[in-house]
C-alpha cells in the first residue's frame, strides 16, 4: 500500500536518514520509535510530502507520490508535530476548512457533535488562539475522525495531553485498530508502542535499525537504544 | 588535496587564456581604428560589450543549470549555477563601470536610463537579492533550490525589463554605435576577437570556480 | 478547492483584519509624508501623482504579501495545506488572486483621499483606471507569491521579501505607471495599448512560472 524506497534526507549537509526503505500493508499499525531529534519528525514529513528527500521514492498504491498529480494522495492524512490549522478562525471554521480541502463534504452538524464529543462544545465558534494546548491536540482527533483516511500519519498522538486526554485519545486509537485502518505513529514510548502497535520501526542514528512485528521484540533491547 | 593547478593541462590553460587576453588588448589599442570625436574612450566598446554578453550568458547558465537542477537535483549543477551567478555578476559589475566611463567622455553625463544599461543595473540588483537568499534562505539544501528557481524567474524577467525600459523614454533609443553589423570590417573584426576572448575567458573562469566549489564541498562532506 | 482556498483566505482577512487595514494605514502615511515634504503645486502634483500612485501600491503590497504568509506560519497552519491532496500550482493560483482580491480593495480605499491629498482633478472614464489597477494588482501578485514562497522560510524574510521583489516588479511597475499616466492626462486607449499589453504579458508570464515552480517552493 504504502512503499518507502532508499529515501535519504540531510540538513546542513548533515545525513538525517540515509538509505529508509520499508513498505507499509493495510491494517498495519506501526510506532516509529527513535531518541528525540533522530529524525523521526522530518521521515514523517516526508511521508506526508511536507518535506522532500534528498533521493529515494515513494509509492502510493503504486503510484509515485513526487510524480503524479495531486489527487493520488486523496486517503492520505498527515498530523504533524505543531498545531496545523489557523489561530484566527474559530473550531469550526478549521474543520470545514480542513475537511474541504481533503476532498470531504462534511455537514456542520457532524463536525459540531464531534466537537461536543470532546467536549469543546461551547467553544466552537472561538478562534483557536485561545484553546489550550490539550484541547488542539484534541482538535486533531476531531479532524482525523471526520476525514475519511487511508492512511494516518501522526506525530507525537500523545503530546500535551493530560491523562483524560489521553484516555480520550486513546479511545479513538482503538477505535481505529478495530476497524483495520492503517497508521504509523511517530512516539518514544516504548511501553505504547508494544502495547498497541504491531510493528515496530526503530530510528537510530541515520537508519532503521529494526523493523519487527512486535510480539518478536524484546522491550530491553529498545530502552537500552533508546537511553 | 587536488589543486586545480597541479594538472598540468590546467596549467597551460590558463596560460594561454592569459596570453589571448594579453594579444586582445595589445590588439585593441593598436589594430582599431579611432574613431574622431571619441579617440580612446570609444576603444571601451571592445570590451564593454564583449563583456555585456558574456555575462548575460553566464546569467543564461545560472537559468539552465536552475532547470537542471530542479530536474535532477544533482549537486553538480548547484555548483554550476552559483559559479555562474558569481561571474554573470561580476561581469555585470564590469559593465556597469565601463559604461559611465565611456558614456561620460561621450554622451557628457555618467549615467542615463538607456534600455542595456538599465536592464543590467535591474539584473544586478536582483542577483544581490540571489546571494542574499543564498546566505539567508536556510539551510543549504534548501537554498539551492530556491536559488535555481530564482535564477529561472530572473532569465524570464530580463526581456520585459529589457522591452519596457527600451518603450520607456523614446529619446533614450539609440545607444552610440549600436548596429554592429553596419560598421566597418576594421572595427568589426577586433570586435569579434574580443567576444571570443573573452567567452573563452569566461569558460575558464567557470571551470574552475565549479571545480573549486566542487571540491570543497567534497571536502567538507566526507 | 481553488474555491475553498481564496474562501479561506478571504475569511482569515475578515476574522483578523490584519491585512487590509495595515496596508491602507501605511499607503496613507506616504501620502501624508509626500504632501508635507514637498508642498508642491496641483501642476507638478498631477506630473508626479501616477508614479506616486504606484510607488504606493509597491510598498503596501510588499506589507501585504509579508503579513499573508506570516498567516500561514502561524501555528504551522500552511502545512495543513500542503498535506492536502491538491496541487501546488493551485495553491499558488489561490495565494495570487487573494492577493489582487485584498490589494484591490485597499486601493480603492485609498485613491479617494490620495485625490483629495494630492488635490487631483481626475478624467471621467474612472472604469478604465479600475482595469489598470487590476491587471497591475494580477502581475504585482504574480511575482510577489513567488518571492514570497521563497522568502518566506527565510531568516530576516521582511528584509529578503522587497530585496527580491522590487527588481523583479520593476519593468510592470514601469508600464503601470505610463499606463495611468497616459490614462490620466486623457489620451484615447489606442495611444498607450501597448503599455497594458505588457502589464498583461507580465501577468501571464508570471502567473504561468509560478504555477509550474511552486512545487519546488513550498517544500522543505
Amino acid at each position: 500500500m504504502y512503499t518507502i524506497n532508499n529515501i535519504y534526507k540531510s540538513f546542513f549537509h548533515r545525513t538525517i536518514l540515509e538509505d529508509i526503505t520499508f513498505k507499509v500493508e493495510q491494517g498495519d499499525m506501526i510506532a516509529l520509535l527513535g531518541k528525540n531529534g533522530i529524525g523521526k519528525s522530518t521521515l514523517l514529513r516526508i511521508l506526508g510530502k511536507i518535506s522532500q528527500p534528498d533521493k529515494g521514492t515513494i509509492l502510493y498504491n503504486d503510484a509515485n507520490i513526487y510524480k503524479e498529480k495531486a489527487i493520488i494522495r486523496k486517503g492520505i492524512f498527515y498530523l504533524g508535530h505543531d498545531v496545523g490549522l489557523y489561530p484566527s478562525l474559530s473550531a469550526l471554521d478549521n474543520l470545514k476548512f480542513a475537511c474541504s480541502i481533503h476532498g470531504q463534504r462534511v455537514k456542520d452538524t457532524s463536525i459540531v457533535s464531534t466537537l461536543n464529543q470532546l467536549g469543546l462544545s461551547n467553544r466552537i465558534n472561538d478562534q483557536i488562539k485561545i484553546f489550550s494546548k490539550g484541547m488542539l491536540q484534541g482538535l486533531k482527533y476531531a479532524l482525523a475522525d471526520l476525514i475519511d483516511w487511508e492512511i494516518l500519519f501522526f506525530d507525537e498522538p500523545f503530546s500535551s495531553l493530560d491523562l483524560k486526554g489521553r484516555k480520550t485519545a486513546q479511545g479513538h486509537i482503538d477505535k481505529w485498530i478495530g476497524n483495520s485502518k492503517t497508521m504509523i505513529f511517530a512516539t518514544h514510548d516504548p511501553e505504547w508502542s508494544l502495547s498497541y502497535c504491531s510493528r515496530l520501526l526503530l530510528l537510530d542514528n541515520r537508519k532503521l535499525l529494526f523493523d519487527q512485528s512486535t510480539n518478536e521484540i524484546d522491550i530491553k533491547k529498545i530502552i537500552k537504544i533508546l537511553r | 588535496m587536488k589543486l586545480f593547478f597541479s594538472k598540468r593541462i590546467n596549467v597551460i590553460v590558463a596560460v594561454a587564456v592569459f596570453t589571448l587576453m594579453v594579444f586582445n588588448i595589445y590588439n585593441i589599442i593598436n589594430n582599431t581604428p579611432m574613431i574622431p570625436d571619441q579617440f580612446w574612450a570609444q576603444k571601451i566598446f571592445y570590451f564593454h560589450v564583449p563583456i555585456a554578453w558574456t555575462g548575460f550568458l553566464s546569467y543564461f547558465i545560472v537559468m539552465i543549470a536552475g532547470v537542471l537542477y530542479l530536474i535532477n537535483k544533482k549537486t553538480i549543477w548547484d555548483h554550476l549555477g552559483f559559479a555562474a551567478a558569481e561571474i554573470g555578476t561580476l561581469f555585470v559589475v564590469l559593465v556597469l563601470i565601463t559604461g559611465p566611463i565611456w558614456a561620460k567622455p561621450i554622451w557628457g553625463t555618467w549615467w542615463t536610463w538607456e534600455p542595456r544599461l538599465t536592464t543590467t543595473l535591474i539584473l544586478f540588483l536582483i542577483y544581490v537579492g540571489y546571494f542574499m537568499l543564498r546566505t539567508f534562505g536556510g539551510h543549504p539544501e534548501r537554498t539551492s533550490r530556491y536559488a535555481a528557481v530564482l535564477g529561472i524567474v530572473a532569465f524570464f524577467d530580463v526581456p520585459i525589463i529589457f522591452y519596457s525600459v527600451r518603450f520607456w523614454e523614446e529619446r533614450y533609443q539609440s545607444h552610440p554605435q549600436v548596429e554592429i553589423t553596419k560598421q566597418n570590417p576594421e572595427i568589426i573584426i577586433p570586435f569579434l576577437i574580443s567576444l571570443v576572448i573573452f567567452t573563452i575567458l569566461f569558460s575558464f573562469m567557470l571551470f574552475y570556480r565549479v571545480h573549486v566549489l566542487r571540491v570543497t564541498f567534497n571536502r567538507k562532506n566526507n | 478547492m481553488f474555491y475553498t482556498l481564496v474562501r479561506k483566505d478571504l475569511l482569515l482577512e475578515l476574522r483578523t483584519k490584519e491585512i487590509i487595514i495595515p496596508m491602507f494605514a501605511f499607503g496613507l502615511a506616504i501620502i501624508m509624508i509626500f504632501s508635507l515634504s514637498f508642498n508642491a503645486s496641483q501642476e507638478i502634483n498631477h506630473a508626479f501623482s501616477p508614479g506616486l500612485l504606484w510607488i504606493i501600491i509597491l510598498f503596501i503590497s510588499s506589507l501585504g504579501l509579508n503579513r499573508m504568509f506570516a498567516l500561514e506560519k502561524e501555528f504551522d497552519a500552511f502545512t495543513l495545506t500542503l498535506a492536502a491532496p491538491i496541487d501546488r500550482g493551485i495553491i499558488f493560483l489561490s495565494k495570487a488572486i487573494s492577493g489582487t482580491i485584498l490589494l484591490l480593495i485597499a486601493e480603492i480605499m485609498i485613491i479617494p483621499p490620495f485625490i483629495i491629498f494630492m488635490n487631483l482633478t481626475i478624467p471621467s472614464d474612472w472604469h478604465i483606471m479600475i482595469l489598470i489597477l487590476l491587471i497591475g494588482d494580477l502581475g504585482i501578485m504574480a511575482i510577489g507569491t513567488i518571492v514570497s514562497g521563497l522568502s518566506m522560510r527565510a531568516k530576516l524574510s521582511e528584509m529578503l521579501l522587497p530585496i527580491l521583489f522590487f527588481p523583479l516588479v520593476s519593468p510592470h511597475i514601469i508600464a503601470c505607471v505610463k499606463a495611468t499616466n497616459y490614462w490620466f492626462k486623457g489620451l484615447s486607449f489606442i495611444n498607450w495599448q501597448a503599455w497594458i499589453y505588457l502589464m498583461l504579458s507580465f501577468a501571464l508570464v508570471f502567473f504561468l512560472l509560478g504555477f509550474m515552480i511552486f512545487e519546488y517552493i513550498t517544500e522543505e
